[in-house]
């Protein structure tokens, strides 16, 4: 159970070869295990020991070490979140605005930011044309089902296979 | 399976090799933030952003940049290059360093009491500039850290610390860093530290001090695997307070205008030795292991001086002092160089030493207070004439111990092995080995009493090969002046005044002594008769070649001589049928010219005795040859040999001869 534990939390909270990794480990010792309840051997016992010793090691360097975060989050005054791929991201400062990737932000809005493991804009965002050849179904505001060819400007809700967004079409 | 670990092992360290971080640019300071530690960052009324509680004016940031540079917690690298510098400082420390860059000019503001995630703050100095400086200021240790930095400061110290807690100051393995300040400045030193110094580190510091000191803390001074070359100052190599201590390392000190090393009282009173050196502050010198060198030329420089005492347990230390004497006009006294000096006490119980000085008055060793030897081997020459002031103060060097007695003692100085004030104590694993050849030439004296129960003592001398005296402060000590040995080896060999002097009395109880004399009136082992003390040979083995003090109490034993012995000659002593030791006589002999006497001085009559104690009957064979054994007194005498040959000298029976000076 334990070990099951160690490769799931792994799976989703470490990059993906330090998850493999530990996986890996935790196979190897699974199999010591069930050596040892079929044999019972002072051998295997040691080698399950050493092995149970280098696993904690690794746990400790990889909890040590700085995770990769995808996104760089910023929040407003207003409490909306914009997330900006941080990836060689660079945010520059001039005047009273301030600009990361392609998102720029007035410095008296802004509240905070923080790394995040996901995206977690809220509020209008840009959809591709992809999303939008895979809209499923479109609302206007008013909740009334609106066909493609029908959209003018305004605000939309579209349902996809990616999930629903609001958009915005001009 | 082996394999298995190790390529896991291999992917681990490459995957854990990068980091992600938010860099944060303001002009030359790079703030590394890492992603993981990071948490919310604040942005305030859109004129401030706070980062793990380091808030940054946003008008200031030049630019903020995520990338995968690695970040050490509490690490601040300063970088120099040419007239500018960069500094990067790790998240985690960024709210407790402030940097302020000019140029190549860096000072740093640290504000942490206390650690920062359980460690201290370090400051990694790199790169080269002709003209730069590092500054710190702050209230809790921290470690200086030199990874290749070549630092020339041409308006001051090239490092100044006033953070008056300790600093470590760490070369790092594998570099070589070299620190210069300027000449005519203010600075009290190149590096200066108001706290106390740790120097450490297995690289290389090269360390030049210009207007005044090379190295000076306010503090103690500790010194630990380091190479570190003083390579010139205007005043000592490494001045500090408290106390100084060397456990291991390499120092090598040239070219300084005064001391090489000097260490003060911090306050007005001493502790003393404390446990652990707990808030110590006695002025003592610790040298416990290490190599040290040190090379003085000023007139009356010290190679290691120490106003409190000099414990020496370890070390290989080579000193030399070539300088002269020179005369203090405050003090109203001629003052000479020295290597080691001491206005307290010296110890020594391990360790080696080599002390060399050649100026005019120029000691081995300088003590006000005690002398204690217990172990170690001491290896002390001096080859300077006495040094002597006129009434206005000025100098001139004599040549003929002769001439030194129409001086008044504050008036003169002589080039003696060993000079204590104090007592002198030699015993168990010591040996001392002291040769002097200039006028004044003492091998050791002491102004209160001399006692030696153990160890191997060797001196050649111009002058008293020792001499046991007294001073105003000690005249009236009821030992005061007196010579004493119950055990050991004791070789005095004067070539102008007498082997053993006692200004008291002089106890004979054990031990091998093998004294030389120089021509009457002086003798191989000498008393104050004159004010009634007396030579009391009660115990031992001796050789006197050049007679006793007359009136000497002979007891527990036999006292016989002959006035008829061959220079440079094996001869065999034997206490009863049992052979005491073997010994070679000197160059002069009984029948030729006189012992060498003081030069241009009186060469004194025919007393060329050769008497030999033993606790039983002594006899002895001439012309011997010696095989297997083991070595004393520099070759002149050998214990456990086997002797061959030789031929059978005839004895007189000492008697004790009549009061008065001179004697047999």
């Amino acid at each position: 159970m334990l070990l099951f534990g160690i490769s799931s939390i792994s799976s989703n909270h470490l990059p993906n070869i330090s998850a493999k990794m530990l996986q890996c480990f935790c196979e190897i010792i699974t199999t010591y295990a069930i050596q040892y309840q079929r044999f019972k051997t002072n051998k295997t016992i040691t080698r399950m020991r050493k092995t149970f010793l280098f696993l904690a090691m690794i746990i400790g360097a990889l909890t040590a070490y700085a995770v990769d975060y995808p996104y760089l989050t910023f929040e407003t005054t207003d409490g909306a979140k914009i997330s900006v791929e941080a990836s060689s991201l660079n945010i520059t400062i001039s005047g009273t605005t301030l600009t990361a990737g392609d998102h720029t932000f007035t410095l008296v809005n802004l509240s905070k930011m923080y790394f995040s493991t996901s995206d977690n804009t809220t509020g209008i965002k840009p959809i591709s044309a992809q999303q939008l050849n895979e809209a499923i179904e479109i609302f206007d505001l008013n909740g009334h089902k609106m066909q493609k060819k029908q959209l003018k400007s305004g605000v939309y809700v579209i349902k996809s296979k990616s999930g629903t967004h609001k958009i915005v079409t001009k | 399976m082996k394999k298995i670990y190790t390529l896991l092992t291999a992917i681990l360290l490459t995957t854990a090799a990068t980091a992600q971080t938010l860099n944060v640019q303001v002009n030359n300071v790079t703030y590394r933030f890492p992603s993981a530690q990071t948490g919310e960052m604040t942005y305030t009324d859109g004129t401030t952003l706070t980062i793990m509680g380091k808030t940054f004016k946003l008008s200031d940031i030049s630019t903020m940049t995520i990338d995968n540079t690695e970040v050490t917690d509490n690490l601040v690298c300063i970088t120099y290059s040419g007239t500018s510098a960069t500094v990067t400082v790790a998240g985690n420390v960024a709210q407790y360093v402030t940097p302020t860059i000019s140029g190549a000019y860096v000072s740093i503001a640290q504000s942490n009491a206390e650690a920062v995630d359980n460690n201290e703050i370090t400051y990694q100095l790199s790169g080269t500039t002709a003209d730069g400086q590092f500054t710190l200021s702050g209230s809790y240790k921290c470690t200086v850290s030199l990874a290749g930095v070549d630092l020339a400061c041409t308006t001051g110290a090239a490092i100044n610390i006033s953070n008056s807690k300790r600093i470590q100051i760490s070369a790092k393995k594998d570099t070589r860093n070299t620190l210069t300040d300027c000449a005519g400045g203010s600075q009290k030193a190149c590096i200066y530290s108001k706290g106390q110094i740790q120097l450490q580190g297995n690289g290389t510091l090269n360390v030049a001090g210009n207007t005044k000191h090379a190295i000076k803390s306010a503090s103690y001074i500790s010194i630990k695997n380091l190479a570190l070359n003083i390579t010139s100052a205007a005043g000592d190599g490494i001045n500090c307070e408290e106390y100084f201590q060397i456990k291991s390392g390499t120092i090598t000190i040239a070219g300084v205008g005064d001391d090489g090393i000097q260490c003060d009282l911090g306050g007005d009173s001493s502790t003393g030795k404390t446990t652990d050196h707990e808030d110590e502050d006695s002025g003592n010198i610790y040298l416990e292991g290490g190599i040290i060198n040190v090379d003085a030329t000023t007139d009356a420089a010290k190679c290691i001086k120490a106003e409190g005492d000099i414990y020496i347990s370890g070390a290989s230390v080579i000193a030399t002092t070539s300088g002269g004497g020179l005369w203090d006009s405050d003090k109203v006294k001629t003052k000479s160089a020295s290597c080691l000096s001491a206005d307290r006490s010296i110890t020594i119980s391990d360790g080696t030493l080599t002390l060399t000085s050649t100026g005019a008055g120029g000691k081995g060793i300088n003590i006000d207070g005690s002398f204690t030897a217990t172990g170690g081997t001491t290896t002390i020459s001096t080859s300077g004439n006495a040094v002597v002031a006129s009434s206005s103060g000025a100098l001139s060097t004599v040549s003929s111990s002769n001439q030194l007695d129409r001086y008044d003692s504050d008036y003169k100085s002589s080039p003696k092995g060993i000079k204590v004030d104090g007592f002198i104590t030699i015993s168990d694993n010591a040996v001392i080995n002291v040769t002097t050849t200039g006028a004044g030439g003492e091998g050791i004296e002491s102004k209160t009493y001399i006692n030696i129960t153990g160890g191997q003592t060797t001196v050649v001398s111009s002058d008293d090969a020792i001499n046991a005296s007294y001073n105003d402060d000690t005249k009236n000590l009821d030992n005061a002046g007196d010579f004493t040995i119950t055990s050991g080896y004791l070789y005095a060999s004067s070539t102008g005044n007498d082997g053993i002097d006692s200004n008291g009395n002089c106890y004979i109880k054990g031990g091998v002594v093998y004294a030389i004399g120089a021509s009457s009136p002086e003798v191989a082992i000498d008393a104050n008769s004159e004010e009634q003390k007396r030579l009391y040979i009660t115990g031992g083995t001796i050789i006197a070649v050049g007679g006793l003090e007359n009136n000497a109490s002979i007891s527990n034993g036999i006292c016989k001589n002959t006035s008829s012995w061959t220079a440079s000659s094996w001869y065999a002593l034997y206490n009863d049928s049992e052979l005491a030791l073997a010994f070679k006589t000197p160059a002069n002999s009984s029948s030729g010219g006189n012992m060498g006497g003081r030069p241009n001085g009186n060469q004194g009559g025919s007393n060329k005795r050769l008497v030999v104690y033993t606790t039983s009957t002594p006899s002895l064979l001439s012309g011997v040859s010696v095989n297997g054994g083991t070595e004393y007194f520099g070759g002149m005498a050998n214990i456990g040999g086997t002797i061959n040959g030789g031929s059978s000298v005839t004895l007189s029976t000492y008697s004790g001869g009549n009061s008065g000076p001179g004697g047999w």
